[in-house]
């Protein structure tokens, strides 16, 4: 029996190791690498601010989990600084040019600022971090507004849900084995196929390529304010622009007002976003204000209604109000889209090269099966 | 003779042209079909559509949406 020549190895076992590897490495490279950041600190006239954040960023998962995020100043000594002085601006991770995140327009935006006073020398907020990636604290602190101090960033990296990417597998899978399944037909020399194919066509294209008729609000709504009022105190919320928008930032000012409408000091305000159609919060936190006003700088990274419910407490009494904002949604930039639907064309493409190979095979060796076997 | 055996090797030569094209035409059928289901399922912006997989977009690990 003579030797096949190399030349007429079959390329299957190539191919299939091919595409495994393609899309490990479409794997590996959209999962970040760097460390999961924990408490992490900065250092400037012996003031340091300590990050942490619960559960530690190794379990929070991006868009699920509520983490709550704690920042205190703390002197040398590590205690906290009564009174500080803090400055947060937080970035989102930037894009990756592999594979998107979920919320490609939130990637490399600004997500959060806020400038206060810390009363115990903390800030914390809950927050559902909208997606993987390496997220960037850049902080000011100070015994005082006069004294803030830039503090070395702090950086914290999230990875995808392990359900996400599960999944991610099982779609890889069944596509290939599509593939695979669809190659071996066409090499069986089945020309029926084809018909079938024309007929899924035209049921599929009709809604598949049908554009929505939008709902969103429009862009740039003009500010809004809103007031409630109890007794002689009244609390006023602004927000600006009117209306949210992913991948941009909307001021939220708040400030409680007595009957001569002055700001009442030492008001503290509670502040939670709540997503209405999923009926959660994604944001919650508690900001004092020694003047009784104070604003924070917030980015809806969810294209629905959230409802803002805000009250403030003070020496004078409280005062609570709700509000629903839209939130305008934006697609994905078109060329995200058409390089994830290449990825997977691709994957189907290799699994019918495997599947076509594997069914010449099998009838080239029937064919030369011995007469008579 | 050689003129048939000319002949044999032009048709079989034709024969595996036409067999290569057919099979060219059904691959990128079937990749155009697919295209088209995988932007249903997960790219368009149809509303109906939109919510029904909007759940299963944010379940997987590639898929952007809003």
């Amino acid at each position: 029996m003579s030797r096949r020549p190399v030349s007429r190895r079959p390329v299957s076992r190539w191919l299939a190791g091919i595409s495994l590897a393609f899309f490990l490495t479409l794997l590996l490279a959209s999962q970040p690498i760097l460390p999961a950041g924990g408490a992490a600190w900065a250092q400037e006239d012996g003031l340091q601010v300590v990050v942490t954040t619960d559960p530690p960023p190794e379990q929070i998962g991006p868009d699920r989990t509520l983490a709550r995020t704690t920042l205190t100043v703390v002197d040398a000594s590590g205690q906290p600084v009564p009174g500080a002085y803090l400055k947060l601006h937080l970035d989102a991770p930037q894009g990756n040019p592999v594979i998107s995140t979920d919320f490609p327009i939130v990637e490399g935006t600004s997500l959060l600022e806020y400038a206060g006073v810390l009363p115990q020398g903390t800030l914390s907020f809950d927050y559902i971090y909208a997606i993987r990636g390496q997220y960037t604290f850049q902080m000011e602190a100070g015994r005082d507004a006069a004294s803030l101090r830039p503090m070395a960033p702090f950086r914290m990296t999230l990875r995808e849900n392990p359900d996400e990417v599960r999944n991610f597998l099982l779609l890889v899978a069944g596509l290939f084995l599509f593939g695979v399944l669809a190659g071996a037909i066409i090499a069986g020399g089945a020309a029926a196929q084809s018909a079938v194919a024309l007929l899924l066509l035209g049921l599929i294209l009709f809604p598949g390529m049908a554009q929505a008729h939008s709902n969103d609000p429009p862009s740039d709504v003009a500010p809004f304010t809103q007031e409630a009022r109890n007794g002689d105190l009244t609390l006023v919320y602004e927000m600006a622009p009117g209306a949210g928008k992913v991948g941009s930032i909307n001021r939220l000012a708040f400030r409680l007002l007595d009957a001569q409408g002055q700001p009442v000091p030492e008001t503290t305000f509670d502040l939670v976003l709540w997503h209405v159609e999923d009926d959660k919060p994604i944001f919650a936190t508690t900001l004092f204000a020694p003047e009784g006003v104070t604003s924070l700088d917030f980015q809806f990274f969810d294209g629905a209604e959230h409802q803002v419910r805000l009250s403030a407490q003070s020496p004078a009494g409280e005062v609570s109000l709700a509000r629903v904002v839209e939130v305008e949604g934006i697609n994905p930039p078109m060329a995200v889209k058409v390089k994830t639907t290449i990825y997977m064309l691709l994957l189907v493409l290799i699994g019918i090269l495997v599947g076509m190979r594997l069914r010449l095979a099998r009838a080239r060796g029937r064919s030369l099966a011995p007469v008579g076997a | 003779m050689t003129q048939h055996a000319t002949q044999h090797v032009t048709e079989q030569s034709k024969q595996t042209l036409h067999v290569t094209l057919n099979m060219v035409v059904q691959i990128a059928l079937v990749l155009a079909v697919v295209a088209v289901v995988v932007w249903a399922v997960f790219f368009t912006n149809y509303p109906p559509v939109h919510d029904f997989f909007h759940e299963m977009r944010h379940s997987l690990f590639v898929i952007p949406c809003h």
